[in-house]
C-alpha cells in the first residue's frame, strides 16, 4: 500500500527506534510473538475461530460476536505494542515505517494462525481508499480507531440488481440538512452485523448518468433505517446479509472522494479487495491435501500423487508469482491474475479432495471430510467475491493484454 | 529468494533479444530448417565469440564468462522466443554440464575451451531406444577397457537414440555400462566404429541423430562407475533450462495471439473483443505468468546450487511443458485457417512445444517425482506420533 503522508516520528513510546534493518525488525517482532501470541490450543488460541456454520442466524451472530470480540483484543495487543498499521502515518496511528514492515508482521501472524481476518475490510480496503481518495479529516477521523481495534467496516457495494454491473447501482443518497439522506438495497455484505461503519456506494446522480452518478460514503451502521437480514449460504453460514436502508443518514463529512466520483473510488476499493484475496497467505490446501493423502494411505496411488503434485504445482507457482511480483517484475494484470489464480487454486484443490476422500465425502460429520467439504462449499464464493472469475478475465484481457472491450 | 533481475542481467537479455532479431527471424529459421546440420555456423561462432553465449556458465579458467545459471535461462528465454537454431541445449547446457560435474580436470581442460570460444560442438549421448531419461538400469550400451593407450584407453558399444544434435557435435559424451555401473566416455564423432544416422524430426529446429557405437574408441571421463548422480543433476539443470527455453516460446505464441486478435475484424469487430476469445487469452497468461515463476524459480536455485534443485527442476518442466503446448495449441485456434497452414509460424511453436514436453521427462514423469519429493518432505517434517 502505498502512503504519500507524513513522515513517521522519532520513535514510538518504549519502541525501538525507526527505520530499523529488516532482520533487527523480523527478530524483534517474532519475539514479541513468541511471548505474546495465544499458543496453538490454549483458551485463548483464536486461529482456529472463523464462522464456519450454524443453525440459526441467532448461533451464527453469535459466534460472529465472539469472532470479532477476540479479533478486536488481538488488534489492540498489537496497537500496544507498536505493530499495528505500521506503514501508515503516525497522524493515523501508525508508525510511517516501510511497507514491508507491515509484511513482516503479517507473515508472523499467519505463521502463528491468528489472524485479523475479520477486519479486512477496515486494515485493507478502508487505508487503501481514504489515502487514494479520503481528505486529511476524514483520515485522522476514521483510521486511529481501526489500528486500535475499535472500529470495524464492512461495504455496502452490490445490490439485487447490480452484480458484477457495479454501476448501475439504484441505492439513493438524496441532500438534506447538514449531509445525505440514503434508501435503497444492498446484498453479499460480509460481517454487517458486527460493524460500526460501512464504505457506501450509493447513486447522487441520475441513472443516466451511470457510474458518474456514484459516490462514494462513510456509513455509521448504528443507527435507525438500516435493517440487516443475514442470507444463508450453502455451507450453512449466514456470513452474508441483506442490508435495507430506509432514509439512513450519513453527514456532510461523510463523503469520500468528490461527488460523482464513486467509480474511482470503487476501483480503488475492489483493487485492494483483490489484492487482500490473491494476494493473502494462501490457505496451504496443497500441503493439507498431501497430508490428507497420507493418513488416509493413498499416497501411493499414482492418480492420487498426480493430484497432490497438480496441486503442489498451484500453489507454489502463485507463492512465486507473488514473490516476483514483490521483486518488481511487471506481470500485467496482476491484482486480477493472482486473485484468479487463487480462486482456481481453491476450487480445484477442494475437488481433488473429493477424489482422495472417496465416500467419506458424503458425510458431514466425518472427521475427515469435515474441513474439505467447508473448502468444497466456500469456493464457489471464492469465484464471485472481489469480482467474478469471468470480470477478472476481462480485466486481464483488456487492461493487461490490452484486447478492445 | 530474490527473484529481481540485475541491471547486468537485464542488459544481457536486451542484447542477446536484439542480436536474434536480427540472426533468427521467421525467414531464417524457415532456411535453416530445410538444411542438412539445421543450424548457421556463423551465427553460432558469433554467439560464442561476440556475445559469450557458449561459456557463459562456465569458469573463467576454461575461457568461460564465469556467469551463473539465471544468464543462461534469459538466453534461453529470448532463444525459445526466437525458436534459435542452435546447439545451445546438447553443447552448453548437456554436455558442459556433464564435463564440469564430473569433475575430470583434464578432461575440462581439454574440452571446455573449444566449448567456450564456439568450435567445439558437443553432445550427451544418454537415452536409447525406449526414449527414457531417468531410467538408469535401462541403459544397455557398455565400455569396455581396451588395453591400448598405456591401459587408459576403452572401447563403447551400443546404440544411442534421440541424441539432440547428434548429427552435428563433434564431442559425444557417451552414457555406458561397465562392471563398475554407469560411467561417461568421451568419443571423438568421427572416430572409427562411430556410426550417425540424423532422424527426421517433428521440430525441425532441432535436430536429432540416434548414433551406434561399434567398440568406438573412448575416453573415460571421472571415476568409473559414478556417473549416474552427475547425470541426475545434469538433468534437473537441463529440465530447468528448457523450462525457460519453453518460457519463452509460450510468451511470444501468447503475443502472437493477443496481437491478431487485436487486428482481426469477423462480425465487424476485432474478435479480441469477443469474450469466448478473451476469456481464452486471459487463461494463456495464467499460465504463461506462473510457468514463468516456476521457471524463474528454477534458475535461482540452479544458480544458488540449493540442495531443492531436483523439486525446483520438476516443478519447472511440469508447469512450463503443459504451459507451452496449451498456449501453442490455443494460438492457432485463435487464428483460424491461417493458424493451420504451413506459411504461418504457429506450427513451428506448437511442435517445438511438443518436442520439449518431452525432452528430460514429461510433465506427467515430473508430476510424479514432484509428488514423491513433497510426500517425503512432508514424512520427514511431521512430529513424531
Amino acid at each position: 500500500m502505498q502512503h504519500s503522508s507524513a513522515p513517521a516520528p522519532g520513535s514510538t513510546a518504549g519502541g525501538p527506534a525507526q527505520f530499523e534493518g529488516r532482520a533487527q525488525f523480523e527478530g524483534r517482532v517474532r519475539e514479541w510473538f513468541g511471548a505474546n501470541a495465544p499458543r496453538k490450543g490454549s483458551p485463548e488460541d483464536f486461529s482456529a475461530v472463523h464462522v464456519v456454520s450454524a443453525r440459526s442466524p441467532q448461533e451464527y451472530h453469535e459466534q460472529e460476536e465472539h469472532a470479532i470480540t477476540v479479533t478486536r483484543a488481538w488488534q489492540r495487543r498489537l496497537f500496544d505494542a507498536g505493530l499495528a498499521g505500521r506503514s501508515w502515518p503516525a497522524e493515523c496511528g501508525g508508525h510511517g515505517a516501510p511497507d514491508w514492515q507491515d509484511e513482516v508482521v503479517a507473515a508472523e501472524q499467519a505463521r502463528w494462525g491468528v489472524s485479523t481476518k475479520m477486519f479486512a475490510v477496515a486494515l485493507e480496503m478502508v487505508p487503501a481508499v481514504l489515502f487514494g481518495h479520503g481528505t486529511h479529516e476524514q483520515r485522522v477521523a476514521y483510521l486511529p480507531p481501526v489500528l486500535r481495534g475499535e472500529h470495524g467496516w464492512c461495504q455496502l457495494l452490490s445490490e439485487p440488481g447490480a452484480g458484477s454491473d457495479l454501476a448501475s447501482v439504484s441505492t439513493r443518497a438524496t441532500p438534506m440538512d447538514g449531509g445525505w439522506s440514503v434508501t435503497g438495497q444492498k446484498v453479499w455484505t460480509s460481517n454487517a452485523g458486527c460493524s460500526d461503519y460501512a464504505l457506501l456506494i450509493a447513486r447522487t446522480g441520475s441513472r443516466e448518468e451511470g457510474r458518474a452518478g456514484l459516490s462514494c460514503f462513510a456509513l455509521k451502521m448504528e443507527q435507525p433505517g438500516i435493517d440487516i437480514r443475514p442470507l444463508r449460504q450453502m455451507s450453512g453460514a449466514y456470513h452474508f446479509n441483506e442490508v435495507f436502508l430506509d432514509n439512513a443518514f450519513v453527514p456532510e463529512n461523510g463523503l469520500i472522494g468528490g461527488l460523482g466520483d464513486g467509480w474511482a473510488v470503487l476501483r480503488t476499493m475492489l483493487a485492494s479487495e483483490r489484492a487482500a484475496i490473491g494476494g493473502g497467505t494462501s490457505a496451504r490446501s496443497a500441503t493439507q491435501l498431501v497430508g490428507l493423502a497420507r493418513q488416509l494411505g493413498c499416497s501411493d496411488d499414482p492418480g492420487v500423487r498426480d493430484l497432490l503434485a497438480q496441486a503442489v504445482i498451484r500453489e507454489r507457482t502463485l507463492d512465486l508469482l507473488r514473490a516476483r511480483i514483490a521483486a518488481g517484475h511487471t506481470v500485467p494484470a496482476a491484482g486480477p491474475t493472482t486473485k484468479l489464480l487463487y480462486s482456481e487454486h481453491a476450487r480445484l484443490s477442494a475437488d481433488a479432495a473429493t477424489t482422495i476422500l472417496g465416500m467419506a465425502v458424503t458425510l458431514v460429520d466425518d472427521p475427515q471430510s469435515a474441513p474439505w467439504i467447508e473448502r468444497l462449499l466456500f469456493a464457489p464464493g471464492l469465484r464471485l467475491g472481489g469480482g467474478t472469475d469471468e470480470i477478472q478475465r476481462n480485466t486481464i484481457a483488456e487492461r493487461g493484454l490490452g484486447l478492445p472491450r | 529468494m530474490n527473484l529481481a533481475f540485475t541491471q547486468e542481467q537485464t542488459e544481457l537479455r536486451r542484447t542477446v533479444r536484439d542480436f536474434l532479431d536480427k540472426t533468427s527471424p521467421e525467414a531464417e529459421v524457415r532456411r535453416l530448417m530445410e538444411t542438412a546440420d539445421g543450424y548457421d555456423p556463423d551465427v553460432w561462432r558469433q554467439l560464442a565469440g561476440e556475445l559469450g553465449i557458449a561459456g557463459l556458465t562456465l569458469p573463467e579458467e576454461y575461457g568461460g564468462a564465469g556467469c551463473g545459471f539465471v544468464e543462461l535461462g534469459v538466453v534461453l528465454e529470448e532463444a525459445g522466443r526466437s525458436l534459435l537454431c542452435a546447439p545451445v541445449l546438447s553443447t552448453v547446457v548437456l554436455a558442459a554440464s556433464t564435463l564440469l560435474g564430473l569433475g575430470d580436470d583434464a578432461a575440462c581442460h581439454d574440452y571446455l575451451p573449444g566449448i567456450a570460444d564456439g568450435t567445439t560442438l558437443a553432445t550427451l549421448a544418454l537415452t536409447e531406444a525406449a526414449g527414457r531419461w531417468d531410467d538408469a538400469d535401462g541403459i544397455t550400451a557398455t565400455a569396455a577397457r581396451d588395453g591400448q593407450d598405456q591401459g587408459r584407453g576403452w572401447t563403447v558399444s551400443g546404440r544411442k537414440a534421440f541424441v539432440l544434435d547428434g548429427h552435428t557435435a563433434s564431442l559425444l559424451l557417451v552414457v555406458a555400462r561397465t562392471g563398475a555401473g554407469l560411467s561417461v566416455l568421451a568419443i571423438d564423432a568421427g572416430a572409427p566404429g562411430v556410426h550417425r544416422v540424423p532422424r527426421a524430426t517433428l521440430d525441425q529446429t532441432r535436430r536429432q541423430a540416434d548414433i551406434t557405437f561399434t567398440a568406438a574408441p573412448a575416453r573415460l571421463l571421472g571415476e568409473e562407475g559414478a556417473a549416474w548422480p552427475v547425470l541426475e543433476r545434469v538433468l534437473d539443470l537441463a529440465a530447468v533450462a528448457v523450462a525457460a527455453e519453453q518460457v519463452g516460446g509460450a510468451a511470444r505464441v501468447l503475443d502472437m495471439a493477443v496481437d491478431y486478435a487485436r487486428t482481426r475484424v469477423q462480425f465487424g469487430r476485432p474478435i479480441g473483443s469477443f469474450q469466448a476469445v478473451k476469456h481464452k487469452l486471459a487463461d494463456l497468461h495464467l499460465g504463461v505468468e506462473s510457468a514463468r515463476s516456476a521457471a524463474y524459480h528454477g534458475l535461482w536455485t540452479a544458480a544458488g546450487d540449493l540442495p531443492d534443485l531436483p523439486l525446483a527442476a520438476s516443478l519447472a518442466k511440469a508447469c512450463c511443458g503443459d504451459a507451452y503446448v496449451t498456449a501453442a495449441t490455443e494460438n492457432i485456434q485463435v487464428h483460424g485457417g491461417i493458424g493451420v497452414t504451413w506459411e504461418h509460424p504457429a506450427h513451428l511453436y506448437l511442435k517445438r512445444a511438443h518436442s520439449s514436453r518431452q525432452l528430460f521427462g514429461h510433465p506427467a514423469h515430473h508430476r510424479q517425482r514432484l509428488a514423491r519429493y513433497v510426500l517425503a518432505e512432508q514424512a520427514a517434517t511431521a512430529s513424531p506420533a
